[in-house]
């Protein structure tokens, strides 16, 4: 009898505790404030938590990369070297390739950021959860960031802010699963939409079966009223297009601009949707 | 010090080692997930209805930490440390293997449960290589930390909570 209502009692609290997830996951979807006031206070408690923790844990992290990441540091000094090569052999090429450079934006009229202001932050560290693909600034609220602002390197886009404290920001990158953004392939009026695929870095992206796109081509984000970024924005760059005869879309792998493998600097565009 | 202040010591340990050091410690960009170790750890020591209530309010830091649907991880994290309660009470004579068992394949179902529940809220493409790399990364951490979170569980909960779960 004990025992039963015991059982009883403990599907009891289960039921509760189910219940109130589930409560929480639907607030969440309809972006109730508190929730989102939150865990923003939770990101200003943690920021410096964190970040004491990680000065007096980085020598245990430098070992780790360094036993388990060796095979990877070693490809790096070598693609290292070799650019440096190929770098001193372009340094008399430098400013002719500069002057090409600028050319051939104001060609394509593609100004990257042009005259919008940007703030420039450092990555603090990356993702707490194994699913989620973002990583913190050292810039918040009061450098005049806010939430959705698009998020650059000096190539190309690398994600938007969604989340944001007084001294710190989280970036959703790219190639978290639930990224998407408008694109348009540069020089065309083709419009699609690019979605992210997880840790493999690479986007995916689908147009229209009639857009003629052909591997190379340049991605650039595609403003529309109320949508999250500016235009013109590099993005990235054609790899493949599949044509399915049987779909009304192309399906499009995009190869990025932005080594999302080494953001140490990122800038955030301080661009806000007009009303 | 009561149950309740050593639990939240416990959880606030583990949200500081995980944003400070286990996500930094990363195997192949997986990396330790010290919140579901938590909630099969409370459910092993304190029996289903303290795993339930632990697993949630585990699953609920990590929730706020990261930026996953809220909520979400609080659901699956719950439904963990009932779960594994209710196994662990259903033992009668567990081997010194059996808590790491336990944990591996816990674990194993936790993270499965969460790709579930992600892809059941819209948020599709966690199907991938990484997800491989997650759940054998997490599953063998797991059942080799068991041990030393079920120790500090015996302390916060007091010995008599493991002998209750065990004797149910």
């Amino acid at each position: 009898m004990a025992l039963s209502r015991r059982i009883g009692r403990s599907r009891f609290t289960l039921l509760l505790l189910v219940l109130t997830s589930l409560t929480l996951v639907t607030l969440d979807f309809r972006g109730f404030g508190p929730l989102d006031q939150a865990r923003s206070s939770v990101l200003s408690v943690f920021a410096p938590v964190g970040d004491g923790a990680s000065g007096l844990f980085r020598p245990i992290g430098n070992f780790w990369h360094g036993a388990f990441a060796y095979d990877d540091l070693q490809h790096q000094n070598d693609a290292l070297r070799a650019q440096i090569d190929d770098l001193q052999g372009q340094v008399t090429a430098g400013e002719v390739a500069k002057r090409s450079n600028q050319e051939l934006l104001a060609q394509a009229k593609l100004p990257f950021v042009g005259d919008l202001q940007t703030v420039r932050a450092r990555v603090t560290s990356g993702a707490v959860a194994n699913f989620d693909e973002t990583i913190e600034i050292n810039k918040g609220s009061n450098d005049g960031i806010k939430k959705d602002m698009p998020v650059v390197t000096g190539t190309g886009l690398v994600g938007s802010i969604v989340q944001v404290s007084d001294n710190r920001a989280v970036v959703r990158l790219v190639t978290d699963t639930s990224f998407q953004v408008g694109v348009n392939a540069l020089g065309t009026a083709f419009n699609g939409v690019a979605r992210g695929q997880g840790s493999d870095h690479q986007l995916k992206a689908t147009m229209d079966v009639t857009a003629q796109v052909a591997p190379g081509q340049i991605l650039v984000t595609r403003s529309i009223p109320g949508g999250r970024f500016p235009s013109d924005l590099p993005v990235g760059t054609v790899a493949t297009v599949t044509a399915d005869d049987g779909s009304l879309q192309r399906a499009i792998d995009v190869n990025l601009l932005a080594d999302m493998q080494d953001l140490t600097y990122v800038s955030v565009v301080l661009w806000e949707p007009s009303p | 010090m009561k149950v309740g202040a050593r639990v939240a010591l416990i959880l606030l340990s583990a949200a500081v080692l995980e944003r400070g050091v286990f996500s930094q410690l990363r195997f192949d960009g997986a990396a330790v997930d010290l919140f579901l170790l938590l909630a099969i750890s409370a459910g092993m020591v304190g029996g289903p209805d303290r795993g339930a209530v632990i697993g949630f309010f585990a699953g609920l830091i990590l929730d706020l930490l990261g930026q996953s649907p809220l909520g979400l991880y609080a659901l699956v994290y719950c439904l963990i440390g009932y779960v594994v309660g209710v196994v662990h009470t259903a033992v009668v004579r567990a081997s010194r293997w059996e808590p790491m068992v336990l944990a591996f394949l816990a674990s194993l179902v936790g993270i499965t449960m969460y790709v579930v529940a992600s892809f059941m809220v819209g948020r599709t493409g966690l199907i991938n290589r990484h997800l491989l790399v997650v759940l054998a990364v997490v599953s063998v951490a797991n059942a080799v930390l068991v041990p030393v979170t079920n120790r500090a569980f015996r302390w916060a909960l007091g010995d008599r909570a493991g002998s209750r779960a065990a004797v149910r």
